[in-house]
């Protein structure tokens, strides 16, 4: 969990040039470290990074907007593949 | 004149709510607050400092500063002056105003290019025209008027669907686009491979979901194979959301202008040509090629 969570953390810098600490149960879009466009590509990277599919129904606030969330959806994809 | 249409709402009006395309608060709002303010100090003769005792609160003068320095911080200097002045002169009379903009083109993808989003989150996603007398039609929330101006100027609507359900849709023209807010036509100089959108709408339920990246999505899946190459737009300056939202995309910036509207008269300061005009009823026309795309310049200050 936490080595997703620091893959996702990785990412965001990278992408947003975020450079302070990102908390695995902060929201992500109130903080503003990103924005709604920066959280599907967070997501659509995770699949690839993962190897991991993602559904469209997925795709919502309570799973993308924490680190904390999204790396738990990432781990249940993860569990359902193996 | 200037007139607050319901067009393109969500992202065009320079007072709309500063929310992202998806709906996400995303930026400090300047508020017209402190340029009421303003006014209503220059029109009472008030010195700020009396005003401040008048409040009877010595933390309101740092709050005002902030809010003052508030467009600037956003918009930038010049940006941010043409933002306080467009907020007195509304306040003044709503006959007034400035409309500040700036004309963007993005690519469509062609056939044989990476889809913007993976197969498994497209898959329930369809895309349709809608045309006049759409049940869907109905769900939009221009005014009824509008709508139907939209499709006797040439418009096309194109739905975005989740399993059957619209999620979002985006008007365009082709050749074309009449603007509403001010006397101008936009010309297409690449006009077999070009539109001009000019309102992309997520529906409330669907925002933070895929709805708008899936809208262009399916721009590029069907528009790209019929020959469409670049997509122009005009983006109200103060709209910081919708810039940074399309700057993801690829926007490059064609030019920039500023009307200053004062009941039937335009005044227009622009960089493309004709650069100036003054007029009374008649449309200006600005013609927007996207050789800026292929030149790499005219990026989007962020």
């Amino acid at each position: 969990m936490n080595e997703i969570i620091q893959v996702l953390s990785d990412y965001i810098r990278n992408e947003t040039g975020h450079s302070g600490d990102i908390s695995p149960d902060e929201d992500l879009l109130t903080s503003g470290i990103i924005d709604s466009f920066n959280i599907v590509s967070l997501a659509m990277f995770a699949q690839e990074r993962f190897g991991v599919e993602l559904d469209d129904d997925d795709m919502v606030r309570n799973n993308l907007a924490r680190l904390s969330t999204l790396a738990a959806l990432i781990q249940r994809r993860l569990a359902d593949k193996a | 004149m200037c007139q607050q249409s319901s067009i393109g709402a969500e992202r065009c009006l320079p007072t709309a709510p500063k929310q992202d395309l998806n709906g996400i608060d995303s930026s400090v709002e300047p508020t017209g607050a402190w340029s009421v303010f303003l006014l209503r100090l220059i029109a009472n003769g008030r010195t700020q400092p009396q005003r401040m005792k008048k409040m009877g609160s010595s933390t309101e003068h740092p709050k005002l500063l902030t809010r003052l320095a508030s467009p600037f911080k956003e918009f930038g200097l010049l940006a941010g002056a043409l933002y306080m002045l467009d907020r007195l002169l509304r306040t003044i009379s709503p006959n007034l105003g400035l409309q500040v903009y700036e004309f963007m083109v993005q690519p469509i993808a062609g056939q044989g290019h990476k889809p913007l989003l993976p197969p498994n989150l497209a898959r329930n996603l369809s895309f349709v025209e809608i045309g006049r007398g759409h049940p869907d039609l109905a769900k939009m929330p221009a005014r009824e008027d509008i709508k139907l101006q939209r499709f006797e100027q040439g418009a096309h609507c194109l739905g975005a669907y989740k399993k059957g359900e619209l999620i979002g849709y985006l008007w365009y023209c082709r050749q074309r686009y009449q603007e509403d807010l001010v006397r101008c036509t936009y010309e297409l100089v690449d006009e077999e491979r070009s539109i001009f959108d000019f309102d992309l709408y997520v529906l409330p339920q669907h925002r933070l979901g895929l709805a708008f990246l899936g809208i262009w999505h399916g721009v590029n899946e069907t528009l790209g194979p019929m020959g469409a190459r670049y997509t122009f737009s005009r983006l109200t300056r103060f709209n910081t959301a919708s810039r940074r939202a399309h700057a993801h995309l690829g926007w490059r910036r064609v030019g920039s202008a500023v009307f200053v509207c004062a009941w039937r008269m335009e005044l227009m300061f622009c960089s493309l040509a004709p650069y100036l005009s003054l007029t009374f009823s008649r449309r200006v026309r600005l013609r927007l090629a996207p050789s800026v795309l292929e030149q790499g310049h005219g990026s989007i200050k962020k």
